[in-house]
């Protein structure tokens, strides 16, 4: 073995706890981007046998049979965003609450103009109510968390405290409850969906079955199946597979099992508004061709999972993800606008919309934070600062929140709170300028 | 499924540990073994010679944590794969790539052989890396711990990709420094 192979080898062994730091980070990243099971299954050979991601943003579409899933009215009465008008308009598909990898305050969620969520890991999950400033802690956390998984929509607030139960505190209330759980789960984790509802993936039948769902966030149902793992119906094939061609090796005939698995898939998602309609088709490669009203996008940007969506009577804006290669080679995130006669990429910068299907917001390379006019593509930039590039960004259409990487030195004695901007609208409607209303929402 | 259940269908010998670890982490283990071998065929053979070590050795080994023991068990064993599948013919890969650099740090020829002893290189790479600030730390772990491209580190971090090259030269730069210091060069 030579020195550098040695040296290869050696830097295998180091401390666990520097591999875990990699990986969450690379995890926080990672997820603001989801993938969908699909690509996941041609991936990584994951075997799915049902899947049903027909999805509808169009109110006026109603499809009673349970595997749809049909969003419906996407506010809530009880929501405290129904007062709000600006978002009065928009249907929401995508990420309303977001994720976060702010260091020390981790899982940032926006909720509307009116409250934003973060996390102080051994400590617990704090909201942060706009309109006076305040920060209260509503979940503590035991002595076993280091952190606690959570997500944060339009109407309330998910938790998981345990592998198997899921417990929500609505934005009005101070008080847990119970919100989602059954005898036969053994693990359950938790995904923002869209302004009421989550996704929820369960596994059980002694871990052995998996399932992921949509789940209403306000009434608790279950609205429909996004993937399934059957080990039964796997074992239930290959069996088969097994008799029909008994000389055949295992590996090939997983791979023939995996191969009628697949076929089994839904491989089409159609995001739909007004008589508008978004597809994404799975292609050969496990990616997806995204199209217009069935004319397949002039960039042809192939991505490999459902993006989020955020749209209104106008536009529909939604990121893509993971490799438009032919675009631009170099970024693999894109935010892009379709209006019903043109569908284009209008950023190659920021990996989802945050703000709002009008505006949006994001932090360049250069430090410039920037707001998108999605109908005109202008861009703003409302401040400007170097170390900028070391902060996430999480927005509504009334606040922004940015929040630094604690990447410096010593970082575990750093504290890098959230600071909380309003944005200023000139009388054109356009955002110009950001007001700082609280430089520490911790304290 | 929690992390010390899974380690007690371990102990309990139960087979399903071996289910549950491939459905919570295969995905995870996959990554770290096509990052090494590029060859899915080879991936998942490491993969699933991950969950039999992971199987031989819980007990009596009890991991602190589950995930990092199973990464490390299936970088090294895709390594070790690497190294057999490439002892005669080498290519571009990204360990290959990996390798190509890592010989910057050394200064001396090191064609030939092992010349410094591997306890004391561990130690003085624990120390290496517990000195580095986490962006360094992070950037320098994801190429040469999960042998990820510089494109990809860039994506999954989130830099650019000048901006890893330049970290990964500095960090390199700064650990010959201390082999020398150290005596080692």
């Amino acid at each position: 073995m030579t020195n550098k192979e040695l040296l290869l080898d050696v830097i295998g062994e180091i401390d666990d706890k520097y591999i875990e730091d990699v990986d969450s980070r690379i995890k926080s990243t990672k997820k603001r981007h989801t993938l969908t099971y699909i690509s996941l299954a041609a991936v990584f050979v994951i075997l799915v046998v049902s899947i049903a991601p027909l999805f509808s943003l169009n109110p006026q579409t109603s499809i009673p049979d349970d595997s749809y899933i049909n969003f419906g009215e996407t506010t809530d009465t009880n929501s405290p965003s129904e007062n709000k008008t600006s978002g009065s308009d928009d249907y929401y598909g995508g990420y309303v609450g977001n994720f976060g990898g702010c260091a020390n305050y981790g899982m940032v969620g926006v909720a509307n103009g009116e409250y934003f969520y973060f996390e102080i890991p051994d400590d617990g999950i704090y909201r942060y109510t706009v309109s006076n400033g305040y920060s209260e802690k509503i979940v503590d956390m035991k002595l076993s968390d280091e952190w606690i998984d959570f997500v944060v929509n339009d109407y309330a607030l998910y938790y998981l405290q345990d592998d198997t139960t899921i417990h929500r505190i609505t934005h009005s209330s101070d008080t847990a409850e119970k919100f989602y759980t059954n005898d036969k789960i053994d693990s359950v984790t938790i995904e923002p969906y869209t302004s009421t509802d989550i996704k929820v993936f369960i596994m059980y039948d002694n871990f052995l079955s998996s399932k992921e769902v949509v789940v209403d966030g306000i009434t608790g149902e279950e609205k429909g199946i996004l993937y399934s793992y059957d080990t039964n119906k796997y074992d239930e094939i290959y069996n088969r597979l097994t008799q029909e061609h008994p000389d055949f090796p295992s590996r090939s005939i997983d791979d023939m099992v995996l191969d009628e698995l697949l076929s089994s898939l839904t491989d089409v998602i159609t995001h739909q508004l007004g008589d508008r309609t978004l597809t994404l088709t799975l292609d050969d490669n496990g990616g997806f061709i995204l199209s217009e009203n069935g004319k397949i996008l002039e960039d042809k940007p192939k991505i490999s999972g459902e993006c989020p969506v955020k749209a209104t009577k106008d536009y529909m804006i939604f990121s893509l993800g993971f490799g438009g290669t032919n675009i631009d080679p170099t970024y693999h995130y894109y935010i892009a606008r379709a209006n019903g006669e043109d569908t284009r990429v209008i950023s190659s910068f920021a990996h989802s919309p945050q703000g709002n299907s009008s505006f949006f917001y994001y932090i360049d390379r250069d430090g410039n934070l920037t707001c998108h006019d999605v109908a005109t593509s202008e861009k703003t930039i409302l401040m400007s600062d170097s170390n900028l590039v070391y902060y996430d960004l999480y927005a509504d259409e009334d606040y922004i929140y940015i929040c630094r990487y604690n990447e410096e030195k010593n970082a575990k004695k750093l504290k890098a709170p959230p600071v909380c901007y309003k944005v200023e609208y000139d009388s054109n409607g356009k955002p110009y300028n950001l007001r700082l209303i609280d430089n520490n929402i911790v304290e | 499924m929690t992390d010390e259940n899974i380690i007690k269908l371990y102990f309990d010998r139960n087979e399903k540990a071996i289910s549950v670890t491939k459905i919570k982490y295969g995905k995870y283990l996959y990554t770290i073994a096509h990052n090494i071998l590029h060859i899915k065929e080879d991936s998942e053979e490491s993969v699933n010679e991950t969950y039999l070590a992971a199987w031989n050795t819980i007990p009596p080994k009890k991991p602190n944590v589950l995930k990092a023991y199973l990464a490390k068990l299936t970088r090294n064993i895709s390594l070790k794969c690497f190294r057999k599948n490439t002892a005669e013919k080498r290519g571009g890969s990204q360990t290959d790539l990996a390798l190509d650099e890592l010989s910057e740090v050394f200064s001396a020829d090191d064609s030939v052989e092992e010349t410094i002893e591997r306890e004391e290189l561990l130690t003085i790479i624990h120390n290496f890396i517990s000195d580095l600030d986490i962006e360094q730390r992070r950037i320098f772990l994801a190429r040469y711990w999960y042998l990820y491209s510089i494109k990809d580190i860039s994506k999954k971090l989130n830099y650019s990709e000048s901006k890893v090259k330049v970290t990964l030269k500095r960090t390199r730069d700064k650990l010959n420094e201390m082999l020398k210091k150290e005596g080692l060069l």
